[in-house]
């Protein structure tokens, strides 16, 4: 594979990775600033990037791991919370064409993920946006097969509990 | 197609377990979408969840090329290598000529040289030739005498 093939591919999942990183680092900028990182880093390291199974998860993985370490290094992720990711479930209420209790209701999924521990919140938005199977799922958060599935199951629980929980109170 | 409440219910029960296919996951996430009517409000919970992975899925960013050093580098490295040919060219044209005129002037020198030995040489016969002369001219005197 030849450096503009792992260009293309990088560019092909961009949008994956950074939304990845996104979910851990709220932030667009850091995010964005995450993945280009990666993508250096695997295009200086290539041969290594062209040993793993597919350049694709090696990416994925090490997205997962320098956001974790960005958001540790920093903290950045407490108060950034609040900035970037309501704007972006607006407008995607925007496109869908929805009402604005709609919107309300996408930003409540929003905050119910947003709420989750780390891990939890990587596996669901690695299963439920990005649509990985387990088994690669496991190769990138490092997992067993029964804990993937038991984070997974916590973290589909927390979100309806606390969707659930927030409806009550304000009936 | 009408999928009945049942169905989705036991779906959703799976899906909270952590159980369900990404197949399944993709049935739900399009039920939930084509939905447009009232739903009924136990179910109210998930078709949040679906829209909003559906819309996250969406989210899409263009970056920038990455700058690696790779990439600049071999633009750099491009220029860096027109220069560097450039150079050694314009050095190389300079030492030619450079060259080309030491041995224009060697041979010059040469050519002198000869030419110098030349004449040198005649001078020497010629010197060789007077000495006759001297010597005719004394056997004429003493002849004379």
């Amino acid at each position: 594979m030849n450096h503009y093939k792992v260009i293309d591919e990088l560019q092909s999942i961009q949008s994956r990775l950074y939304r990845v990183a996104r979910r851990i680092l709220v932030s667009h900028e850091e995010s964005q600033d995450c993945v280009q990182d990666v993508m250096v880093k695997i295009l200086e390291r290539q041969e290594i990037a062209e040993q793993a199974k597919s350049i694709e998860a090696y990416a994925i993985t090490m997205v997962k791991n320098q956001s974790m370490d960005r958001l540790k290094s920093k903290q950045a992720g407490f108060l950034r919370m609040e900035e970037g990711r309501l704007e972006d479930v607006v407008s995607a209420e925007d496109d869908l064409d929805e009402t604005f209790s709609s919107a309300q209701r996408l930003r409540k999924v929003d905050e119910a993920v947003q709420c989750l521990p780390e891990k939890q919140r990587l596996v669901w938005q690695l299963r439920d946006v990005e649509g990985y199977d387990f088994e690669e799922i496991q190769s990138i958060m490092d997992m067993n097969a029964s804990a993937v599935r038991v984070t997974l199951s916590r973290a589909r629980k927390a979100i309806r509990t606390q969707i659930l929980g927030k409806d009550e109170n304000e009936l | 197609m009408k999928t009945n409440y049942k169905t989705i219910q036991a779906l959703l029960e799976k899906y909270l377990e952590g159980q369900t296919s990404l197949e399944e996951e993709r049935f739900l996430q399009r039920y939930f979408r084509d939905e447009a009517g009232p739903l009924d409000p136990n179910l109210e919970w998930a078709r949040d969840v679906f829209l909003y992975t559906y819309g996250e899925q969406q989210l899409k960013v263009s970056l920038e090329a990455p700058r690696t050093n790779a990439s600049s580098g071999s633009s750099w490295m491009r220029i860096a290598a027109s220069l560097a040919l450039l150079i050694v060219t314009s050095f190389g044209v300079y030492r030619l000529q450079e060259d080309y005129q030491e041995r224009k002037m060697q041979e010059a020198y040469v050519e002198t040289k000869k030419a110098f030995e030349l004449i040198s040489k005649q001078l020497q016969h010629a010197q060789k030739q007077v000495v006759y002369l001297d010597y005719i001219d004394q056997t004429a005197q003493k002849i004379l005498k």
